[in-house]
Order: structure tokens, then C-alpha cells, then sequence
């Protein structure tokens, strides 16, 4: 049924085989959204879903979304890693309403059906019914009615969670130059600095475009080259692992070849420079971008490092959770130019305020009427660059996109 | 509940008409006035309220320790940053002050903000409390801190403006 959906939009769509075109109908139809859900957010991917150190203690819940759905990451009585649908399996009510806490065994407020936090279920309000009538059947079976347990790996502090019991593993997944990456960043004991949520009235797929975009932030994001904190100098490369993609600038280096933070100059000047200061912690890398198909990031700004969960709320919905963190090994110092420079980022962030109300403005303008947009900034490939001036990992989102969705891209129609 | 006391009294309508004049400077568009309310090392920080109540120390939405990084936010959105038009309507409430030590008011003060988009759609984009220490020096008043603490911390869209 679904593969037919899939199949009929696919034909209608004007795609490109090499993408460089984006069908408007991809950002607004219920349809595909729909089936983004069961494909993508429920199918063969690994989902980074927040970070080892929220759930020290046994009984440590967080709760958040994959997609649509409803999960909830936790720690086991022996420190074990879990992730479950935060569903009962009862009547599907939420059994965990709070963002997070501590609890051995949450319990359904519907009919008091009781769970482990391990998703286990453990108790049935009457059972047996009362006064021996009603109640379960003989064949009823506690533990064939759990939580829909997901699989869930960490890697250096970061954990991933999938539906998918055929995804192989998540090394494999992500490719050795992502996992590397996050090794590097992870190679410290993590600690969360704070949370941030912000609601943007876009297709999420907008948002992930976004962030694999090196084309927009100089010119979106003028606060960037009006106060000269960028330099010509950084060297930019685009590792495209499809379809993933791994964003990186790097520092220049001094005749001794060490990495040098260059000193802002541009047509404003600061009159408060603790927003620019900082120290090179990731070697020589000022910035770093991991995009996970299909939508999780993973991203370090200077000293500013953060996961983000991307929430489809409908088609035109997306919610952002934020997870800023630093090292238990910071002292206050450290956590001071990290607080500084998160005023970079963020909802009210200098170099990130113009995201938000951009997208919106595309998806106001943008409707189901066989509009496409234009991705050919870079040419038309795939492959990886040493410049950021190429859109080349967005068309490889899109690559991907198209492969787990069952959509072929039809005929280059124009070309034809 | 005991009497109340109104040994602050005074002190509630300064920091009230404080925080009257802080809303208006914004929603007036006079964003240059809103640094001169602070003393020259004053802070602003927004501690959205999931972060506040976790007692984390970061997440901030703004971070500004002193007077000329709120000047520099200013000159950021007059010449550089791209923002669609926007209002900013601040409903503040009677401030509360809780103590009064070395000359320094703490207080609190709970507002709503509004805002109107440039099609003149309006929304509820914060509600919350000011936690202010505020100081009184030759017969002026100014901020000290302001630690803006929303309840809404899932935020919408963008925080352009001070809130």
C-alpha cells in the first residue's frame, strides 16, 4: 500500500537523477510525510538521540521523539543502556510524562499498567479481575505486552537508537571518518551545559538542507564577515560519506604550523570581545558540521558544541531540541568562554536568528504546485570538496532521500 | 499569612517603573537605551526556565556581561543581522522586591511579550519572570543584572530584541 504511495508521488515529482532539483511538493505533502515516518524515522537509520551523561544513576529517564514517535532513553538497575516507545502497550497513552527524571517503574496513568524502566511490563491492575471475574485469560503474558523496545548504541558518550532490527551496525552507518570525528569530540567525559527548544514553521528536510548549506552562511549570516570572524585563510573541506555529510573548517596555521585563532577584523568592531575568545580544543578544527541521515546533527562552533534532535511536528512543523554541552573537565573559565560564545548560536544567536525566519519564508511561499528548487551551486555531483562553494551534500541528501524512499528519480525532464 | 510589609514599598514602584521604562525602550524601537538602563559591567541573560530550575550553568539564549556586549547586540541588529519587521509589546507586572542588602534590590517582576509580525499577526512569544538586582545611585536607577527566566522555554521561530 505504502510502496504504492511512494511509487505514485515518485512518478509525479519532477526529480533529476543527479538532484539538482527539489520538487516543492517534498516540503509540503501529507502523503510523503507520512511515509517519511515508516521509512526514514522508523526504517534502516540511526537516530543520535542525546548523550550518555543525562542518564547516570539507574532509573535515569530522558524523554524525546524519533520522528513522530514517542521514546524514552533510560539506564537499567546494572547501568544498561536502553530506548523504548514511550507508549503503553495498553491503550497507547503516554506512560512518562516529563522531560526527565528518575524512575524504576513508570506506570500508565490510564489503567495503572506498571513498567520497568527497562520497558519491561511488570504489573496489571486486576489481573485476575475481582472476586475471580473478569480480568486477563489464562494465555495473557506480561512479557509479550512490553514497550516496543528500540536498539541503542553509544559511541564516545553519544547514543543512537534505531527500529530497525536489519540496520547494520551504527560504525557501519555512520563511516569511519563520522565515527572518528565523534571519537575526537567525545574523547573527554561530556557534560550538558543546558537545553534549547525552538518550534520553526518549516519541513524538517528544510532544516537538514540548512545545515549541510556552506553556500548561505556568509551571505545569510552577515554578522559573520561585518564583524570578521570569518578568514579567507580556514581551509574548508566537504566530506560527503553518503548520505551523510561532515562539514569542516580548519584554523590556519603559523610558520611553526600551529593552528592561530586570527583576530577579528571586518567592517564592525566589537566592543566586547569575550564573545571571540577561545581556545583550539578539536586541534586545528573551528568548525564542525555532522549531518546524519536523515536528520540528526552533530555540531561543534568554536567551543560551542551541541546534538540536535530534529521533530517533525506535520509536514509544515518542525521542532529543534538542543543539547549544548561542554567536559566534566571544564573549569570556569572554559565554561565561561562557552557561555559566551553560545551567543552565537541558538534561537537569538548572532549567526543563527536568520535560519528560522528564512525557511519559514520558504515554506510561505512554497506550495504543492510543480515549483522545484535549484541545487546546481557546485555543479551537479555528489562527491567531496576542499571548499565550501558546491551544494554538493545537499544533492546528496537528497540521493539518499530518494534510495530509502523508494522514489526513482524519473527523467531529466527538462534535459529530455 | 502575616501582614505585609511595606517596608520596600518605595523601592517596588523604582524597580516597576524600571522595568516599565526596559519595555518600553524596546517596544518603542529605542533599542539603544535598553544597555544604558545597566551599569557598565551589568549582566543580561536569558536562563530559559528548563535550564534554571536543572541548575545548569549554560543554554543561554543571551549571555551578555556587560554593558558593551548589549551595545554590540544593538549595532548587530540596527546594520548587520536580517530579520523580517517586527513589535514587541512587554506587559510587565507590579515588581516584588525581596530583599534590600548592601544596596542591592533583588525583585522580581513577571511579564508577558507579544509579538507582531510584519503581516500584523500577533502571538504570546514569552511569558515569564525578570529576577533583577537593581541599584539606586544618585537618585537613578539601574540594573545591576536582569536575569530573564522564560516559562516558555520552547521557544518559536526566532528572539530577535531583547526580551
Amino acid at each position: 500500500m505504502n510502496q504504492v504511495i511512494a511509487t505514485d508521488i515518485g512518478a509525479t515529482l519532477d526529480w533529476r537523477s543527479d538532484f539538482t532539483r527539489v520538487p516543492s511538493q517534498v516540503y509540503v505533502d501529507q502523503q510523503l510525510f507520512d511515509l517519511e515516518q515508516q521509512k526514514l524515522f522508523m526504517g534502516p537509520c540511526w537516530h543520535l538521540i542525546g548523550l550518555e551523561c543525562e542518564i547516570k544513576e539507574p532509573g535515569d529517564f530522558v524523554t524525546t521523539y524519533i520522528g513522530k514517535t514517542p521514546i524514552v532513553y533510560s539506564r537499567g538497575p546494572s547501568g544498561d543502556l536502553h530506548a523504548f516507545v514511550n507508549r503503553c502497550a495498553h491503550r497507547g497513552a503516554r506512560v512518562i510524562r516529563e522531560l526527565r527524571g528518575n524512575n524504576p517503574f513508570p506506570t500508565c496513568p490510564y489503567h495503572n499498567w506498571r513498567y520497568d524502566i527497562t520497558g519491561n511490563l511488570v504489573g496489571v491492575s486486576m489481573e485476575k479481575g475481582m472476586k475471580g471475574k473478569g480480568g486477563y485469560g489464562e494465555d495473557f503474558n506480561k512479557d509479550c505486552n512490553g514497550l516496543r523496545r528500540l536498539r541503542i548504541e553509544a559511541h564516545a558518550g553519544v547514543l543512537f537508537a534505531t527500529f530497525s532490527e536489519e540496520v547494520t551496525t551504527l560504525r557501519e552507518y555512520l563511516g569511519e571518518a563520522i565515527w572518528e570525528r565523534i571519537s575526537m569530540i567525545g574523547s573527554r567525559p561530556l557534560r550538558v551545559v543546558g537545553y534549547q527548544r525552538q518550534a520553526i514553521k518549516c519541513n524538517w528536510k528544510m532544516f537538514v538542507e540548512n545545515n549541510r548549506d556552506t553556500y548561505h552562511g556568509p551571505q545569510l549570516h552577515s554578522f559573520v564577515p561585518n564583524f570578521g570572524l570569518v578568514n579567507p585563510a580556514e581551509r574548508a573541506s566537504v566530506d560527503i560519506q553518503p548520505p551523510h555529510a561532515l562539514l569542516t573548517s580548519r584554523l590556519p596555521k603559523d610558520e611553526e604550523g600551529v593552528a592561530i585563532i586570527p583576530a577579528p577584523k571586518g567592517r564592525f568592531k566589537l566592543e566586547d570581545t569575550g564573545l571571540t575568545q577561545g581556545v583550539n580544543e578539536l586541534e586545528d578544527i573551528q568548525v564542525s558540521v555532522i549531518s546524519i541521515f536523515p536528520s540528526s546533527l552533530f555540531t561543534c562552533i568554536r567551543n560551542v558544541r551541541s546534538c540536535r534532535r530534529l521533530i517533525p511536528r506535520d509536514p509544515n512543523t518542525l521542532d529543534i531540541e538542543y543539547i549544548w554541552f561542554g567536559y566534566e573537565d571544564d573549569d570556569e573559565a572554559m565554561r565561561e568562554i562557552r557561555r559566551k560564545q553560545n551567543n552565537l548560536l541558538g534561537p537569538a544567536g548572532y549567526v543563527a536568528m536568520e535560519d528560522a525566519e528564512v525557511l519559514e519564508m520558504i515554506q510561505n511561499a512554497i506550495s504543492n504546485d510543480g515549483a522545484s528548487g535549484l541545487l546546481e551551486f557546485g555543479g551537479n555531483g555528489t562527491e567531496s570538496t576542499d571548499h565550501f562553494n558546491t551544494e554538493a551534500s545537499i544533492r546528496g541528501f537528497w540521493k539518499g532521500y530518494c534510495e530509502l524512499m523508494g522514489i526513482s528519480p524519473t527523467a531529466d525532464l527538462e534535459d529530455a | 499569612m502575616t501582614a505585609i510589609a511595606t517596608e520596600f514599598a518605595d523601592m517596588e514602584c523604582v524597580v516597576s517603573r524600571l522595568n516599565r521604562v526596559y519595555g518600553m525602550a524596546i517596544d518603542e524601537d529605542r533599542l539603544e537605551d535598553w544597555p544604558e538602563l545597566f551599569l557598565e559591567d551589568g549582566r543580561y541573560i536569558i536562563d530559559p526556565r528548563e535550564n534554571r530550575d536543572l541548575g545548569l550553568d549554560g543554554g543561554y539564549w543571551m549571555y551578555y556581561t556587560s554593558r558593551g556586549m548589549m551595545r554590540d547586540r544593538v549595532t548587530a541588529l540596527r546594520h548587520v543581522n536580517v530579520f523580517n519587521k517586527h513589535y514587541y509589546r512587554h506587559l510587565t507586572s507590579d515588581s516584588y522586591v525581596d530583599s534590600v542588602e548592601n544596596g542591592v534590590i533583588s525583585s522580581r517582576t513577571n511579564y508577558l511579550l507579544v509579538e507582531t509580525n510584519w503581516e500584523g499577526r500577533s502571538q504570546l512569544l514569552s511569558a515569564g519572570v525578570y529576577l533583577d538586582k537593581v541599584t539606586i545611585e544618585n537618585g537613578e536607577a539601574r540594573f545591576i543584572e536582569k536575569v530573564v527566566v522564560p516559562d516558555s522555554f520552547h521557544t518559536s521561530t526566532a528572539i530577535i530584541s531583547p526580551i
